[in-house]
């Protein structure tokens, strides 16, 4: 009996201490994996999310880039971190796909994380080349039911979002467009300004450039309003009700971290992304600061991957 | 403004006692990372980057940019020193320059690399303020039928890379093949070749790959022999003399002119013009069967075209704001981070920043010439250091920089199992260089090739009805006759003979 007590004196000190634990957090760096290369938009994103984080939590946030295998590799890395707050990960649309492109995938999508926060939308653009010589959505619908299957379209890759896209659009409207896919975004978007390929989801960040100049045309815009930098292109949604989704990156902790802790990156998170200055910034990428908390996240991740789920079954399209 | 004014306006800009000092920093960690052998300008940019953020974003570019190029130079020294090159460009520089070091002639094959990475690199400074918005229209140009093309080029300018047996190096470069076959598959999204393995999804790491295959073997090789045959116990006289920079001056011109223009190119431009440079080198040669034992010319022209590709990978990147390269992919994030946004605007709206970094760039090749020759002594310095205590260090060199570009640890076993294949290779007199080759050459052609036949329904006239394409492949067609043309000679001699 004594020894039932005292055993369970040890497991109320330890739990103290777990609990006085989680209302010191963070008394030490916490690592942030971005599963993308340094250098790209999701590194841009990462650096401003984590410095605003600095300032909130006084801990240094330490990135990890752990890029590869369409995120699979940073993913996986963040499912097996232990759950204490210290190591968290950064989400995207790319892993609600995944949980349908790919066929064993090394973590449980659902089940093996916590959701933290969403931080941004990213809208893209839907881009035609000049040369195709159309202005609006209908013009290329009409176009392509003249002549099924001369458009081309490019990808950064099969899988990529930049594809799931083009099919969401070949299903809702009805035409057909052939796939050429390339190596990332940056060699589709040359591509297309090079007149190779006539079709192309892509972020707005580096297109908008060529788009003011006019060597292509955006026909229209996968968010719920216009972006601030170009009023004119139309939300797709508004033009085909039935387009929906949109490319997004959020915070995510391994499951089972405990609950204060989430509440409390949630907090800050919020308190970053309502800043004018990071939303500035993230505006000039293209990005929307999305503030959500925790459940709603958590929904919206549940309603993504059923979405894709759809797409990626009716294009047949399998990793 | 014409030049000259925009010239007065980089100098004013990288000629502050704040750039030159982040010029001069660049390039000595560019320096130490290219000789540090498997650590390469992308871990080192990707570490340095966020060290950046505090600085005006000229001085930011300024640095990464004299890593990137400056590390184009310390690879050729470990590339000639020890057999180790850091990155695929300096591996065909490993190939004469490495046997010239063994034959004592380290000091001159060093110089050489010196100075013609130098005369590579002030000439490819030299395009991006003459060229860049003119070359932006040509790279735009490209479609996937030229670039085909051009990679044909490329293989038949290489076909004769090694020496020896033409099976043996044939079924090297189908090895390289499958090799370069592991990974995903844009077109269909499936997986080869990967065994279910997400590491390798994204396909083998080229530099775990040729640091193994080039240095891990050269290493265990060195092991076997009792008393240490370490490649280099002296270097020589550092000068070339008079009939060696002679023999040298017409490989740097062809090497600057090739490198110059492949740079300009998205994909693997310093690698395709140090290959390139060197295969046309043994072509036009008089005595294509020194190649490979020890030739100059095999380290001036590929040294060449990869620092002028080096620096014209750049008119992609400034211009049209879209990455060629890894490194380059690290410099527009740079960019973004700094909020400027890369593009055909850029050369408008930040004047300074574009015609500072090309003067820096010029200023930058100065001061690695100025670091290169008198630090050789240092570099050599290092590797009189007794083998038993150097392998070791090289071997935790290559572990960290392969582990440190993207945190696998699979990289550590690819680089350990090409390492052995490469022993096994020196075994069979086979040569690593065409397993290289078709590792980078080999996916590049079949997506091409897949991509324009997609783009065209199928219709192989493409290859010669678009004017590019068709040029390539006139030019493959001349140094195949070329190559050939040595042939008939050869036989005619032994005819004669007879």
């Amino acid at each position: 009996m004594k020894l039932l007590k005292a055993f369970a004196f040890c497991f109320a000190l330890l739990a103290t201490v777990g609990a006085r634990a989680q209302e010191n957090y963070p008394d030490h760096p916490v690592t942030f994996i971005v599963p993308y290369a340094p250098g790209g938009g999701a590194s841009a994103l990462a650096q401003i999310i984590t410095k605003g984080l600095e300032a909130k939590l006084g801990q240094p946030f330490v990135i990890e880039y752990r890029e590869g295998s369409a995120t699979v590799i940073g993913t996986t890395a963040g499912s097996k971190a232990a759950p204490d707050g210290y190591t968290l990960l950064m989400a995207s649309s790319a892993m609600s796909t995944n949980a349908s492109l790919l066929d064993k995938l090394p973590y449980d999508t659902e089940g093996d994380f916590a959701p933290v926060g969403l931080i941004a939308d990213t809208p893209l653009l839907m881009l035609a080349s000049n040369s195709l010589g159309v202005r609006t959505v209908q013009e290329l619908v009409d176009l392509a039911k003249s002549k099924p299957g001369d458009i081309t379209y490019g990808s950064a890759g099969t899988g990529s979002t930049h594809q799931l896209f083009a099919e969401q659009f070949k299903k809702v409207t009805g035409v057909d467009m052939r796939h050429v896919p390339y190596k990332g975004g940056g060699p589709a978007l040359t591509a297309l300004l090079a007149g190779e390929i006539s079709v192309l989801f892509s972020d707005p960040g580096p297109a908008l450039q060529f788009i003011e100049s006019g060597q292509i045309v955006a026909l229209g815009v996968t968010a719920s309003k216009p972006l601030a930098s170009l009023p004119d292109v139309q939300p797709l949604n508004q033009l085909l009700p039935s387009f929906q989704g949109s490319a997004w990156q959020g915070v995510m902790a391994p499951k089972g971290t405990p609950e204060p802790i989430i509440d409390k990156l949630n907090k800050a998170l919020n308190e970053v992304l309502a800043d004018p200055e990071v939303i500035a910034n993230l505006a000039k990428t293209g990005k929307i600061a999305t503030p959500m908390s925790p459940s709603e996240f958590a929904e919206y991740f549940k309603a993504d991957i059923a979405r894709w789920r759809d797409v990626i079954a009716s294009a047949g399209i399998k990793g | 403004m014409d030049l000259i004014g925009h010239l007065q306006l980089g100098l004013s800009v990288a000629f502050t006692l704040q750039n030159i000092l982040y010029c001069f920093l660049g390039v000595l960690l560019g320096t130490l990372v290219g000789v540090l052998p498997g650590i390469g300008p992308v871990a080192t940019i990707a570490m340095l980057l966020p060290f950046t953020f505090g600085v005006p974003p000229e001085t930011a570019l300024i640095m990464l940019a004299g890593i990137y190029y400056g590390a184009q130079y310390g690879g050729s020294t470990t590339a000639i020193l020890m057999s180790l090159p850091g990155e695929s460009s300096s591996a065909v520089t490993a190939l004469d320059g490495h046997e010239m070091a063994k034959q004592g002639k380290a000091g001159p094959a060093l110089a050489i690399a010196a100075i013609g990475s130098f005369v590579g690199g002030t000439v490819g400074t030299l395009c991006v303020a003459l060229f860049a918005i003119p070359l932006t229209g040509i790279a735009l140009k490209f479609q996937s039928a030229d670039y085909f093309s051009l990679i044909v080029f490329g293989l038949v300018a290489s076909i004769a890379l090694a020496h020896g047996s033409v099976l043996k190096a044939l079924a090297m470069v189908l090895l390289g093949l499958l090799c370069g076959l592991v990974g995903t598959d844009i077109y269909s999204g499936m997986q080869r070749f990967t065994f279910g393995y997400y590491d390798v999804a994204d396909g083998l790491d080229f530099v775990a790959l040729s640091v193994g295959l080039f240095g891990i073997s050269e290493i265990l090789r060195n092991l076997e022999a009792p008393e240490t045959p370490r490649a280099i116990s002296k270097i020589g006289s550092l000068w070339p003399d008079g009939a060696t920079v002679r023999k040298c001056i017409a490989p740097v011109l062809r090497g600057t002119a090739l490198g110059s223009f492949l740079g300009v190119l998205p994909g693997a431009g310093a690698t395709i013009s140090s290959f390139s440079a060197y295969a046309i080198e043994k072509k036009v040669s008089r005595s294509p069967e020194k190649f490979g034992k020890g030739a100059v010319e095999g380290v001036a022209a590929p040294e060449t075209a990869n620092n002028a590709a080096a620096q014209t990978s750049f008119i992609p990147m400034l211009t049209l704001g879209i990455p060629p390269t890894p490194v380059m992919a690290l410099m527009i994030g740079a960019m973004l981070i700094q909020g400027i946004n890369p593009g055909p605007a850029i050369i408008s709206s930040q004047p300074n920043l574009f015609w500072g970094l090309v003067v820096s760039m010029w200023l930058g090749n100065v001061m690695l010439l100025a670091l290169n020759l008198p630090l050789i002594g240092l570099w050599v310095r290092l590797l009189s250091i007794p083998y038993g205590i150097f392998y070791p260090a090289i071997l935790v060199f290559c572990c960290v920089g392969v582990f440190a570009t993207d945190l696998n640890f699979f990289d550590i076993l690819t680089l350990s199992g090409f390492g052995l294949l490469g022993y096994v290779m020196i075994k069979c007199d086979c040569e690593p260089a065409p397993l290289l080759l078709g590792t980078v050459l080999g996916p590049l052609l079949e997506e091409y090739f897949r991509r324009a036949m997609i783009v065209s329904k199928g219709d192989l006239s493409v290859f010669i009805t678009r004017p590019i394409s068709a040029t390539l492949l006139l030019l493959a067609a001349v140094v195949l006759a070329l190559i050939l043309f040595p042939l008939v000679r050869r036989q005619r001699e032994t005819v004669f003979v007879e």
